[in-house]
């Protein structure tokens, strides 16, 4: 009885994993088309990665209503990044190695993104990232595509404005791909002195940091978090504080004025800069955004990375429905690269020779509501 | 004295009196029960969700909601060791502590599922600073209620250790348990004082944390990893101990950094720096062997 159990267990594991091994969907071609999604699900990004699953599901959904892509439905299979290189690596090999995609949405977090990449890239599979900004994405790859910007033009905007109006500034940035990104930009533009504190993702007291900094004498703050919960974290112990001077904040900050308006006589007082870039009001814009309020019952928490999500699907779509055969890779990063004057939320999108897309940053001020552009 | 380095002590104080509430529990669990609580850090996570449900979710006032979520969180430590610790209580130490990293595990989850993951706000209002000692350090109001409440506590469980009798019970079981046992000591009711003792120590700090800076699923692990260090610096089991090591770690990480004396990306390895140091030069601690202070 014993050896018949273990042979029935036996059995069963050999036919299932043999069904596992064969189970391909994203090359039938009866069947829906399955690509892979990467964003942070979980964790202080989380909010970032549930809101492009959101929008990204939703395309999906009307996609699908319209008759699909060529007549196959398509289909995202999400895994959850955790806003981390490792956690992101992890999720690749998972939507590779096991349910063979050949295309995968994401990162959201540029560190999921390159950490992704080393995977991807030997596999020939396309990652394509609707919010990722970090500089490093350019020459990530050949099959690395996004639809954001890169943090290459956030950088350079703000030492731009700092160059006109500051000496000596103090900048606290938050120890990952993206906010790195951005400061190490900053630092190369900005020609006056720079007292730099960096801080681990893990940390939530910066009082000492904040002591320090005010200890310095400087004209301004860049406050340069990954993610909207930090930057609340960080405001609430500059006001306790009694911090006294601008602040400059990247678009995490400037994309949210939510965290903002908790602290809007604080900002508005000490005059606060952002850089962001600009989702123009359109009729299509605004459909979005009634669906998603009508879907999910809640409005946009970023109309930033609502576009460039949007957008990003949409690419993706475009690509996926100019070629015969899902799984021919180097056909979709053709047609990626191809992308010219694609009419999109954030306008007319096209591609360059790396991947990236013609959107720039400009700056915005917080007047106590919400960020509005300004002309520098 | 500049404002600087002033602020930079007040900063430190803070820290150390957080870490304070954490390592003392730690430390009387050990010192009585004789293993490390590694879900000691969970506990101070739930007392200051707790309190956040009451406060900001139910509209309680402060210090009722105070009072419930440390009643609530001493009620929890004493189901945990009357179901999780009391039975294995007498077997190899390394069963009760295998057990509470278990525990700590679980709790987590338990945090994850009823909160989410996301940071949260213990309250919605912000507390504006004022100004002390000479308008050089900025404190907040519940920085210097936390940094009284230590220390009254501090005081309190030293008088209540020494003076009671039930204090000197524990000091006794700590002492020698069997022979506590064979003079006719009660070493359950030993065991459901501190760890209640613990829990509510743990739920206080938690609520401190909490305003501190706010809530997330694993902050009572950032903190107790520290209480770890400062329960090691002082000397495993000793109350006086754990609160030297506390203060000593929080001055420590807020002079060190502020002052630029190391930069501030090493921040979190101090305790570490401190805990492998200590244990290489002095592994028993500054204050000598094990229980002393209960002893005493």
């Amino acid at each position: 009885m014993k050896n018949f159990t273990i042979g029935l267990i036996l059995g069963i594991l050999v036919v299932f994993g043999y069904q596992q091994l064969n189970y391909n969907p994203s090359v039938n071609s009866s069947e829906a088309i399955v690509i892979g999604g990467i964003a942070p699900l979980t964790g202080d990004a989380a909010s970032l990665g549930i809101q492009t699953q959101e929008i990204s599901n939703m395309r999906v959904e009307e996609v699908n209503k319209e008759g699909g892509i060529n007549g196959r439905n398509l289909e995202i299979i999400w895994e959850d990044g955790k806003c981390t290189p490792g956690e992101a690596s992890r999720a690749a090999q998972k939507l590779i190695g096991i349910d063979k995609v050949s295309v995968i949405l994401g990162g959201v977090c540029s560190g999921e993104t390159l950490g992704a990449t080393p995977i991807t890239e030997r596999n020939k599979v396309i990652l394509f990232s609707p919010i990722s900004t970090s500089p490093e994405v350019t020459h990530a790859g050949d099959f690395v595509f996004r639809s954001a910007p890169s943090d290459s033009t956030q950088g350079m905007v703000l030492a731009d404005y700092a160059n006109k109006h500051f000496k000596r500034v103090g900048l606290i940035s938050e120890n990952t791909d993206y906010a790195l990104g951005v400061a190490n930009v900053f630092e190369e533009i900005f020609e006056g002195e720079i007292v730099r504190e960096d801080y681990l993702s893990t940390e939530s007291d910066f009082k000492t940091r904040i002591t320090k900094l005010k200890n310095e004498k400087l004209d301004a703050l860049i406050i340069n978090p990954q993610s909207p919960p930090k930057y609340e974290i960080i405001l609430k112990q500059l006001q306790e504080q009694n911090w006294k001077t601008p602040f400059l904040v990247n678009e995490v900050a400037a994309g949210n004025a939510e965290s903002s308006i908790k602290f809007k006589d604080f900002l508005v007082k000490n005059k606060t800069v952002g850089a962001n870039f600009i989702v123009p009001e359109s009729d299509e814009l605004n459909d979005v955004l009634q669906k998603y309020e009508a879907k999910h019952g809640k409005k946009v928490e970023y109309l930033n990375y609502t576009g460039t999500s949007y957008d990003g699907i949409n690419i993706l779509i475009h690509a996926l429905s100019q070629v015969e055969n899902i799984s021919d890779t180097e056909s979709i990063r053709d047609e990626l690269y191809a992308i010219k004057d694609f009419p999109g939320l954030l306008g007319k999108v096209s591609m360059d020779e790396n991947g990236d897309v013609n959107i720039t940053y400009t700056l915005f001020e917080f007047n106590g509501e919400e960020f509005i552009p300004i002309s520098e | 004295m500049s404002e600087l380095v002033a602020q930079l002590i007040w900063n430190g104080l803070v820290t150390g009196a957080l870490i304070a509430l954490v390592a003392l529990g730690l430390t009387l669990i050990y010192g009585i029960a004789g293993f490390i609580q590694f879900a000691h850090g969970e506990i101070v996570a739930l007392g200051a969700y707790n309190f956040m449900v009451f406060h900001k979710l139910m509209g309680w006032e402060i210090i009722p909601a105070v009072g419930i979520s440390v009643l609530i969180m001493i009620i929890i430590g004493l189901i945990l060791e009357r179901f999780f610790f009391r039975p294995v209580r007498e077997k190899d130490p390394m069963i009760p502590l295998v057990i509470s990293i278990g525990l700590s595990i679980g709790l987590q989850a338990i945090i994850l599922i009823f909160f989410g993951p996301n940071i949260l706000t213990i309250s919605d209002k912000t507390h504006a600073s004022i100004s002390i000692f000479g308008d050089k350090i900025l404190a907040t109001p519940s920085q210097i209620i936390a940094i009284i409440s230590a220390v009254i506590l501090m005081i309190g469980l030293g008088v209540f250790l020494k003076k009671s009798k039930i204090g000197k019970y524990l000091r006794a079981v700590a002492s020698n348990r069997e022979v506590a046992q064979v003079f006719g000591m009660n070493i359950d009711n030993s065991m459901k004082w501190i760890f209640g003792i613990g829990a509510g120590m743990a739920a206080l700090a938690g609520i401190f944390l909490g305003f501190e800076q706010n809530l997330e699923p694993l902050m009572g692990v950032h903190i107790s990893v520290k209480a770890f260090s400062a329960v090691i610096l002082g000397a495993v089991g000793s109350i006086r101990g754990a609160i030297i090591g506390a203060f000593l770690i929080g001055l420590t990480e807020s002079l060190l950094v502020g002052m630029g004396v190391i930069p501030s990306g090493f921040t979190s390895a101090i305790p570490f720096v401190i805990l492998i140091g200590m244990l290489l030069l002095r592994p028993e601690g500054l204050f000598g062997n094990r229980f002393e202070s209960l002893r005493r």
